[in-house]
């Protein structure tokens, strides 16, 4: 019988259950959380009693990825890149963070000629020897980069370039984060965002790495997803490249796992507001979240294991000659897109939400565009196993 | 609808395609039903099941996010690959892992078309049956040299039928290849196809979708079956099969060719061995630079004190070829601590020790428990196999090895008159027997233990009286000890005793003749060599 864990480790508690593929509890289990989270996950695991071969997936909530920003020296140095000059050069990287997290944080910091226009098109060319100029001063001098561009979410194309102009120079081991991936239409924003992801991923990939290797030594499944402060789940890899996603895990998870205990299918949706960690501005949305029942001693661990991939695009989308519903259904083809990457069943996929609005403002026909997709995470049948 | 398919293997298995898979390999054996250009990863959820979808480097980099969620859309559509461009940079692990979790296999080439790739593919995805003529070209070509070991064997054949491969021996051990294919062997009715020798080609279901294929090789047409190639195979591809038994059966006489060669150039060096030995010995003090040049890079030892062995078959009713028995000799006498390198030599096997001085050489009594232990051990694992030995003494120089072979040889034929399994005789235990060694060279005794013995051995040509009157005679006359030597009722001795009594034109009670007697069961059936003597 295949059977899915949730896991939901805090600094004061640590909780976990078994659920049956109908989502009925079939085991808990508690134990205190220490410092080494794969520890506590496998002393969890060991109390729930799940045979190894019957777990199909392990989706952990934790704070311990965000953990670092609170103690600075535990942060990795970044390099950060911003193309778009000159014209986005007002207000400098770093700008109005804590001082003793800049000054932990911050590595060698560019501006280069680059980036595109809100439509998309390019408006200028990337300046790539002043990208190769930078990388050269970041080896030896960083532990992850940071690169934003100017519009990336309307195109990406300059940002995925200089990362691998960055990633030639310094290796596959220094992890470069671009600030495009997630959409949203702020510049600052997004760049904070890849600023605060790069200096927690070094230490969030051990952390994610210690965790499956110590499932994969039970001879358990690899299967492991992360849960982020909206309530959805991600796999694990890209929560050790984007940990700051999961600012708010526990809090998403017990409001899923609550209204799950409660009998209702409700989960968190996403406000046009942005969220702001220790001061910071960020692109990551706040959540409209149902209306708490009594909360179970276990619904953060419920939440995380019955959780969904989700999949957003926030974006200008410049109309031209297209009709809005087709710039409606390319906004939805990428969030569906996003929600698979991050493991949604693509059979399974729902109907996503939309949220659109035109745009008065700007001097030509366009329209910014939400979209949220949510699905199922795919579940794969173990080899000999009919699906 | 054609419900036979060509698998992905079996595709780039015909070896129009240099590619690598770098994942997804569990999904190799899915059935192929068409090839697609494919110019963007969302036309990837388009696609029909058991596609192959091929990118151009412009529409897909495999180093990129995209191909994991080109990945996951194939799986969700049931896609059979995805090949692209191989990228610049290195992937991935978490795409290689993804690929190889949803088991789509992810393969790339260089100079990837995707209209060519298809067009060539084509006409294998359509028509199986011309598939499999490829599979069978492919195969003619790739064995038209002979693999050089097993294991090359089972390589180049899964990669020319897509499946996998393993080679066991008569006995259905494993010996190369892949060891779930080799598993197979563990079926009841496999297993007795396989212990009934017979050199057979045969199919079995395996239950589900899938076959397995045996194959026997055999070194010539009269030998027994030596190996057995089995393979295990999806049935999706029905109209593969017997080009793909086809492909087995030219694999399997490849494979003979190599075994025969093996078998021809062993023996050719034996020869040389022997020649060369006889070369160095008939030199005496002074062998010729180039023979001494040879029996070094042999790794003879010519100068120092040399303790020779000559060892030979007693009775056999199974004979192993030659060169395995000298290697399994040489084996067995190395795990016990004797290096020494066997040369066909007076109708048998002959070696020598080497010591720097004669005091080393004379420890003979662990050399000939070794030889001993070595004789049991090559026995027991043929059955019917009887050997026994004789150790010379130490002798120095090229000219001691010739001396210590020649009493090593006495020793040897003296032990070939006794019964007893692993027999060693050494010269210097022979006193008494030396004495008899005189005896039973000489040719009046011999021909008249032809003469004695001849009523005997046309009563019973088995030998079974004589060896019994031999016994008997051994062991001071007594009944009930024979029975007990030879394992049978004591009333059976007496019988045959009476009936040999019977037969003999001389007196078993006349002391004179029991000694004569006597003396000639020791010499019958011993082959003396008159240069001996």
């Amino acid at each position: 019988m295949s059977r899915r864990i949730g896991l939901a480790i805090g600094t004061r508690a640590a909780r976990a259950v078994a659920l049956d593929p109908d989502h009925a509890i079939v085991a808990v289990a508690e134990s205190a959380p220490t410092p080494d989270q794969a520890a506590t996950v496998m002393q969890l695991i060991d109390r729930l009693g799940v045979a190894a071969d019957e777990a199909d997936r392990v989706v952990l909530a934790t704070s311990a990825l965000v953990r670092p920003l609170r103690r600075p020296e535990q942060c990795a140095r970044v390099g950060v890149l911003r193309i778009g000059a000159p014209a986005c050069a007002a207000v400098p990287p770093f700008n109005r963070w804590p001082t003793d997290l800049t000054a932990a944080v911050r590595g060698p910091v560019e501006m280069v000629r680059g980036g595109h226009g809100y439509d998309g098109r390019p408006s200028a060319d990337l300046e790539v020897a002043a990208v190769e100029a930078f990388a050269r001063r970041c080896r030896g001098a960083v532990d992850a980069v940071a690169v934003t561009a100017v519009h990336a979410q309307a195109n990406r194309a300059h940002e995925e370039l200089a990362a691998r102009l960055l990633t030639d120079v310094l290796g596959p081991e220094i992890p470069v984060v671009t600030g495009g991936d997630d959409g949203g239409l702020g510049l600052l924003e997004r760049e904070n965002t890849a600023i605060l992801d790069a200096a927690l991923s070094p230490a969030a990939r051990r952390t994610t790495d210690d965790v499956a290797a110590a499932l994969a030594e039970r001879g358990m499944t690899d299967e492991l997803y992360l849960l982020r402060g909206n309530g959805t789940a991600f796999p694990a890899p890209a929560a050790a490249a984007r940990p700051l996603r999961t600012v708010g895990a526990l809090r998403g998870a017990a409001q899923v796992g609550a209204a799950h205990c409660a009998g209702e299918d409700r989960r968190p949706q996403e406000t046009g507001r942005l969220v702001e960690v220790l001061g910071i501005r960020t692109n990551l949305r706040e959540l409209r979240l149902p209306a708490a029942p009594a909360a179970d001693a276990h619904a953060a661990a419920v939440g995380a294991a019955i959780a969904e991939a989700a999949g957003s695009i926030d974006r200008i989308f410049w109309l031209g000659q297209r009709s809005r519903s087709d710039a409606i259904a390319e906004a939805r083809q990428l969030a569906e897109q996003a929600a698979i990457r991050a493991g949604a069943d693509p059979l399974r996929l729902r109907e996503p939400t939309v949220h659109e609005a035109l745009m008065t403002y700007v001097p030509s026909s366009c329209m910014r565009i939400r979209v949220q997709a949510v699905g199922p995470i795919l579940t794969v049948a173990r080899p000999g196993e009919q699906p | 609808v054609n419900d036979s398919f060509v698998t992905v293997r079996q595709l780039l298995g015909m070896g129009l395609l240099a590619h690598e898979v770098l994942g997804g390999d569990s999904g190799l054996d899915r059935p192929v039903r068409m090839i697609v250009p494919t110019v963007s990863v969302a036309g990837v959820g388009e696609l029909g099941r058991h596609s192959v979808a091929v990118f151009a480097p412009e529409h897909l980099s495999v180093e990129d996010l995209a191909t994991d969620l080109a990945l996951r859309l194939a799986h969700s559509v049931g896609l059979s690959g995805i090949i692209a461009q191989r990228p610049h940079r290195p992937v991935p692990l978490v795409t290689r892992r993804l690929a190889d979790k949803l088991a789509v296999p992810l393969i790339v080439a260089d100079d990837v078309a995707p209209a060519a790739l298809a067009a060539m593919f084509d006409p294998y995805v359509r028509a199986p049956e011309i598939a499999g003529l490829r599979i069978l070209g492919t195969t003619a070509d790739r064995f038209s040299t002979p693999p050089a070991s097993p294991a090359q064997l089972t390589r180049t054949l899964a990669r020319a039928i897509g499946g996998a491969v393993a080679v066991a021996d008569a006995e259905a051990r494993f010996v190369a290849g892949d060891s779930e294919a080799h598993d197979l062997l563990r079926r009841g009715e496999i297993l007795a196809h396989v212990y009934a020798g017979r050199p057979v080609a045969a199919t079995f279901p395996l239950g589900g979708s899938d076959v397995a294929l045996l194959q026997p090789v055999q070194r010539d047409l009269a030998a027994h079956v030596g190996y057995w190639l089995v393979a295990r195979l999806n049935t999706a591809t029905r109209a593969l099969i017997g080009p793909i038994r086809q492909a087995m059966a030219i694999a399997a006489l490849s494979f003979a060719v190599h075994l025969a060669a093996d078998a021809v150039r062993s023996q050719r060096e034996d020869r040389q061995r022997s020649t060369l030995l006889a070369a160095i010995l008939d030199a005496g003090e002074t062998p010729s630079a180039r023979a001494v040049e040879r029996a070094t890079a042999l790794g003879w030892r010519l100068a120092g004190w040399h303790t020779a062995v000559q060892i030979a078959a007693a009775r056999t009713t199974t004979r192993p070829a030659a060169g395995e028995l000298v290697r399994e000799l040489e084996e067995e006498l190395s795990q016990r601590q004797v290096v020494v390198s066997l040369v066909e030599w007076a109708e048998g096997w002959a070696g020598w020790v080497t010591a720097e001085s004669e005091a080393d050489a004379l420890e003979t009594g662990k050399l000939a428990a070794a030889v001993s232990g070595a004789l049991r051990a090559v026995e027991a694992e043929h059955v019917g196999l009887s050997l026994c030995a004789g150790i010379g003494g130490a002798h120095a120089g090229t000219a001691g090895i010739a001396h210590s072979l020649g009493e090593a040889r006495q020793a040897c034929l003296l032990a070939l008159t006794e019964d007893g399994t692993g027999v060693v005789e050494h010269v210097r235990s022979m006193s008494a027997k030396r004495l008899l060694m005189g005896w039973y060279a000489a040719a009046p005794l011999r021909a008249q233990a032809v003469e004695l013995l001849a009523p005997l051995n046309e009563a019973d040509p088995s030998g079974e009286l004589v060896r019994t009157l031999r016994r008997y005679l051994d062991r001071e006359s007594s009944a009930t000890a024979t029975a007990a030597s030879l394992h049978v009722h004591r009333n059976t001795v007496i019988q045959r005793i009476e009936r040999i009594r019977r037969l003999l034109t001389v007196d078993l009670d006349d002391p004179d003749d029991r000694l004569v007697l006597h003396l000639a069961t020791r010499v019958a059936g011993v082959d003396w060599d008159h240069e001996l003597t």
